[in-house]
Order: C-alpha cells, then structure tokens, then sequence
C-alpha cells in the first residue's frame, strides 16, 4: 500500500525528516509517537502533498506509484487522505457543497457517477450520526467558528464520506476530551478494512485504546527510531522518551 | 474644489450647452432650466476636480477634465447584447432603457402602476410639470462645480421614480443606461431621481454598461430622497470598457427612520470612480452601504463614499470588497463624518480586498472625522491574497487547484451579493460576478 524510503524533507532549508523507512500493507494501522517537534506532522503533510515541504531524499511509493509526483488533489482522489492536526477555517464556502464537492471529485476519479443533492444528503444524514455531528454544521461555513472537538469530528466526517484506502490521522486526539476521544476512534474502527490501512500520529498513548494498531513506530530526530507492537506504545506511556533518547544516543556514540 | 482653470474642455461645454439650449426647442421656459444653467455657471467658475482635491487623492481625475467628449447618436445594440444586462427574473415590473441618453422604446415597459407610484421618463415629467421634478439638483449640489455641475447642465432624459406616502411598492424598478461610443469621443450623462414619500417602500436597480469601442465619458448622477420611515433598497450595476470613462454619483438624502441600503457593483472598466454620498439628516436612521468591485488588466477603479451623520441615533454599516487581477488599480476611500449634534452614532465600516495578481494594486483609506462624544466608530481595512492553507486543504480533498482558487474567490465575494434581498436580482448579481470572477482567475493563470 505505502512504502517510504529514506525519506528526507526540509523546510526552509531545515532539515526535519532525516531518512524515513516504512512499509504499510493493506489492511494494517500504524501508530507513529514521538515527542514534539520530531517530525510526525512533516511527515503527514509531506505524504499529503503540501508544497511548504521540500523532499530532498528518498521515495514514497503509495499502490505502486510515485506519491511524490502527485499533486495533492490526485493524491486525494487515488484514496489517500490526511486529518489535519489544524483544520482551516473557510469562510464564505458551506460545509455541505464543501463535503460534496470533494466526494464528486474523488467518484469521479474512481470512475463513479457523481451524487446529487439529494442522494448526498441521504449519505451525509448517515455519516453525521456517526460522529455524532448535527445536521445544522451543513450549513455553516468549513470550519469556521467550529470548537476543537467539533473540527476534528469534521475532519473524521469528511473521511468516513470519502473513504479513503490510506488514512493519515495526524493529532486527531489532540485537545479532544474522552466522550469526542472515542466518538473519533468509532469513526477510524468503522472504516477498518482488509484493503484499507490506517497511519496514526498521535503525542500519547491515549488514542491507542481505542483505535489498536499493528505496529507502534518512535519518530525521533527525523528518523524512526524505534518500531515494535502495540505493546512499545503502552512502554511510552509509563516510561516516557528518555529512555529511548538514552539508547539512541548510545548507539550513536558506538557508531 | 479648486480655483478655475480654464480648461479647453470648459469653453467646449460651454459651446456644447448653448447647443443644447437651442435643441431644447421651448423647453428651457421651465424652470428647471434655471438649475442647469446654474450648474454650467459653477462648472465654469470651479472647474472639473483636480489631484489637490482631497476626494481624488488617489485618483488622477485629469482624463475627464481634458477630454472633449460630446453626445453621440449610436446604433442600437441587439437584443442579446442588451438582454445580459438585464435582470432576467424580472418579467412585470417597469424596464426603463436608454441608450446613449435616448429613451429605447423597444426596449422598455412601462405598464401601468398603483396609484401613488409614478414612473416615468424624466423628459415628460419636466414637460408636465411633475411636482417631484423640483428636488432635482437639490440632493446632488452643484455648487462645487465638477462632475455634478457637468450632468445638471445637460439634464435631458432620465429615470423619475415618485413613491407617494405610505405605498410599499415592491416590485423592482429597472433602469438600464447604455452607452455605445462613436467616432467622437462620447459623452453620456443619465439622470435618475428617486422620491419615496412617508414610509413608502421601494426597491429599484440601476445598470450602467458601456460597449463597443471608442472612448467615452459616462457621466451618470443618482439623487434619492427618503421621507420619514421610507425604505429604499438600490443596487447599481456598472460594467465599462477598458476605453471607457465612467465617473458616478449617487447622491442620498435620509429624514428620520428611514432605511436605506447600497449594493453597488463595479465590474470594471478603463477608468471608473463611483461615489456614494448619504446624508443622514434625521435621527434613528439605518443606512447600509455595501460594495463589491471587480477589476482586471490595466483597470483603474475608485470607489469613494461619504457618509454624513447629521442627527443622533443613526447606524450605518458600509462593507466594500474588492477583487483585483493583473495589473489593475483599486482605490477605496470612505469617509465617515459624524457631526456635533450626531450623538449615539454607531458607524461601522469595513473594506477587504483580494488581490489575485502581482502587480494588482489597492489603496485603502478609511477617513473618520467624528465630532460628537457619545458615538460608537469602528473601521477596519484588511489586503491579501487567497489563503494558501485553504488551496491546500481543498486540494487534499480532491479539489483541484484552480477549482480550489475559484471556490474561494467566490465565497469572497459572495459575502456581498448575498445580501441582496430580491431573489430575481441577487440571482442576476451573482451570475455577472460569477462570469467575471472566472474571467479575472483565467487571466492570472
């Protein structure tokens, strides 16, 4: 499904991903943890295609093509899809033609027939109940005066409409209280699928009560420095970076 | 207004106005004449606005002022041409169309109004005597000379709309001035004039288009009146050639609990200036004033406004957008006076712009000059470009990236045309600004 190699990025001319290396296969969840400023949000938006990022190094090939010679919206269209950690405000653009428009562009990829008015709305009706969003957020603007809780239950809402094949959940835990917390998890579980995988960035532990991943990768540096099960995650969560931090630096110094 | 100078364009309207006086055939014995020949002795003696003047700061008025421009008799345009500026949704009410200040007969309805409501060729008015016809030149002064003297000097044909006490009148009103350039540099100066008695109602829109080639000078003035507790909503719809000149005024004049609202929309044009100019002289009135202006290639468009609180208690609310492509020009300047005796004024004015091109251009100035102690003023003006994080967020939901730009340029801009309450006419708005923005976003690419 997606393969990184080597992966390096910058912005600004700084260095941040230094040599990422990670294989996703079909059907799994993979968590990525690491302390802040390690490089887990680079990495989802430089797989999103944000152009504020320059890959420098390495390749990512997403169902055997060339991610990085995509365009953002192709990449959304060919089903991969990144919750961002900040969803942006538009001002003036309704949530509804917004969610619709995006869906239409992605059917239309799949060689699909579009959705009108009407048999959007039957779908959408369906889909808010699963994040437990009222039908009145059609109507406003994206995003705009929206609550963290509530963006970020948007941002799960646009992925259950356009169910991607590769999901790339970047802090969507972050800033959310515990009922919002599993509401968001229910909405990723819903979309699990043998040909759908999923890449979780998450800060803590937390989230990965409820969304269980395969494999549990440490992002440190701008490298992957560690990788294991679901139980590396719960080690993080009692012990902290440091002792990862230790052994790293051990290991640099035997090198 | 500045101390004369002599211009050789102020001896050829002078010499344009003694013909025009001849042409009048008997028609200068009534009294309006006096107003126009008043108006040509003030255009002589103060001249046409100069860059000193501090309404034209940003703004060289120099091409009107040097210009020979002069009536010319035109073709008629077809009646494609003419059906895409008029408001399709309105199929009853009056049309009034004039094409280079000639009434269009063909192209105009005129059928029959409650009692109470007269509207009518401003011609016939004067001819007849129509007691409303004495407010002209009483909203709009020509005292200072410039580009008002210049139209109340050729005061000919027009658009009179008298709503008497009390009538809610609710079906639009629609007046269309086309100016179609000849040989010879062409002058056009419509006049509309709008009485709305005592707690009447009306709702009215204006269209000022140019075709064609050649240069021209339209020289459009609006003048309204509100009675106590009248509601006037007008939208004015202005589209110019790259060729054209168009320099407007749109003069208002509120008594109190009246509500008026502007929606004025510039699509663009060589060289364009549209002025609002309210006097809210009674208290407890609201007065909105809204534009939107669009401009692409080497357009140069000011929009000023001026708003005179005059008595206590009154709102008003003014939004202007803009949305500039290429190397376009926009100037945006409102003025906000709040005089001594305007207590409890609440005045809020906001102007955005959007620039899609590099070398776009806006000057923005808001000028507040409050005299009173007890008031609530706020303004605010913001530049920029599209939101960058917002092309990304589209995009990486499969909107591509050009369709992205025009989603947003369209909400933009849809803020304004939103606010117009007539279906017919906010459906028409929307599609002349719909058009234009793909034009101004095509261009960039």
């Amino acid at each position: 499904m997606l393969k990184i190699s080597n992966l390096h990025a910058s912005v600004e001319d700084t260095q941040i991903l230094k040599g990422i290396n990670l294989d996703v296969a079909a059907g799994e969840v993979h968590a990525i943890m690491g302390p802040n400023g390690s490089g887990k949000s680079t990495l989802a938006q430089v797989l999103a295609g944000h152009e504020a990022y320059e890959v420098t190094e390495g390749s990512v090939s997403y169902e055997d093509k060339d991610l990085l010679e995509m365009s953002p919206e192709d990449r959304a269209r060919e089903g991969l899809f990144l919750a961002f950690q900040y969803p942006v405000e538009i001002p003036g653009v309704n949530t509804a033609y917004f969610l619709r428009t995006g869906l239409n562009e992605v059917l239309k990829a799949r060689g699909q027939e579009e959705m009108d008015a009407i048999d959007f709305l039957q779908l959408i009706r369906e889909k808010l109940k699963l994040v437990e969003m009222d039908e009145s957020f059609l109507k406003r603007s994206v995003n705009e005066g929206f609550s963290g809780g509530e963006k970020k239950r948007h941002e799960v809402l646009q992925m259950a409409v356009l169910e991607p094949r590769l999901a790339v959940l970047d802090e969507t835990d972050s800033g959310l209280d515990i009922d919002a917390l599993k509401v968001v998890a229910e909405g990723v579980n819903q979309l699990r699928a043998p040909n759908r995988s999923t890449v979780v960035v998450t800060h803590y532990q937390r989230l990965l009560d409820y969304i269980v991943p395969d494999y549990v990768h440490v992002l440190m540096h701008g490298r992957i420095v560690r990788s294991g099960g679901k139980e590396l995650a719960l080690k993080l969560e009692e012990q902290g970076y440091d002792w990862i931090r230790e052994e790293v630096a051990e290991q640099t110094v035997g090198a | 207004m500045s101390v004369s100078e002599t211009t050789p364009s102020i001896d050829h309207y002078s010499n344009l106005f003694q013909t025009f006086e001849t042409g009048l055939n008997g028609g200068s014995d009534h009294a309006i004449h006096d107003v126009r020949r008043a108006a040509l002795e003030a255009l002589c003696r103060e001249g046409f606005p100069t860059r000193r003047d501090e309404a034209w700061r940003h703004t060289n008025p120099t091409p009107l002022s040097s210009g020979l421009f002069g009536p010319v008799d035109a073709p008629r345009p077809d009646d494609g041409t003419l059906s895409t500026w008029t408001v399709a949704g309105l199929t009853e009410g009056a049309r009034l169309v004039f094409i280079n200040g000639k009434f269009d007969e063909s192209a105009s309805r005129l059928p029959d109004t409650p009692h109470g409501v007269r509207i009518r060729r401003l011609s016939q008015a004067i001819a007849d005597g129509d007691a409303a016809v004495s407010f002209l030149g009483r909203i709009a002064s020509s005292e200072e000379g410039g580009l008002a003297a210049l139209n109340t000097a050729f005061i000919d044909d027009g658009a009179l709309i008298a709503v008497e006490s009390g009538i809610d009148y609710t079906t639009p009103v629609e007046i269309i001035y086309l100016t179609t350039p000849g040989e010879q540099a062409t002058l056009v100066t419509p006049r509309t004039l709008v009485v709305a008695a005592q707690g009447s109602r009306l709702q009215l829109v204006e269209t000022f288009v140019s075709l064609g080639e050649g240069e021209h000078l339209t020289a459009p003035v609006t003048e309204i009146t509100l009675d106590d507790e009248a509601r006037v909503e007008h939208t004015r719809i202005q589209n110019d050639t790259h060729q054209g000149h168009h320099a407007s005024l749109l003069f208002v004049n509120e008594a109190q609990d009246s509500n008026f609202t502007s929606h004025s929309l510039g699509l663009g044009g060589g060289f364009v200036r549209n002025d609002v100019t309210t006097v809210l002289a009674g208290e407890r009135i609201e007065s909105t004033l809204n534009g939107l202006f669009l401009s692409r290639g080497e357009e140069h468009v000011d929009n000023y406004t001026s708003i005179e609180h005059a008595a206590p208690g009154c709102e008003s609310h003014e939004l202007y957008k803009g949305v500039l492509a290429d190397k376009s020009h926009g100037v945006f300047r409102g003025k906000i006076h709040v005089h001594q005796i305007a207590q409890q004024t609440d005045a809020y004015q906001s102007n955005q712009n959007l620039l899609l091109g590099d070398d776009a251009e806006i000057m923005s100035k808001p000028q507040l000059e409050i005299y009173a102690d007890d008031v609530k003023c706020s303004h605010g003006s913001t530049t920029g470009e599209l939101d960058e994080q917002a092309i990304f967020y589209l995009r990486a939901r499969g909107i591509g990236e050009a369709a992205a730009r025009r989603v947003l340029t369209r909400a933009f801009a849809d803020e304004l045309v939103e606010r117009i309450s007539h279906d017919a006419i906010r459906a028409h708005v929307e599609a002349l600004v719909t058009q234009r923005l793909d034009q101004l976003l095509d261009s960039g690419e």
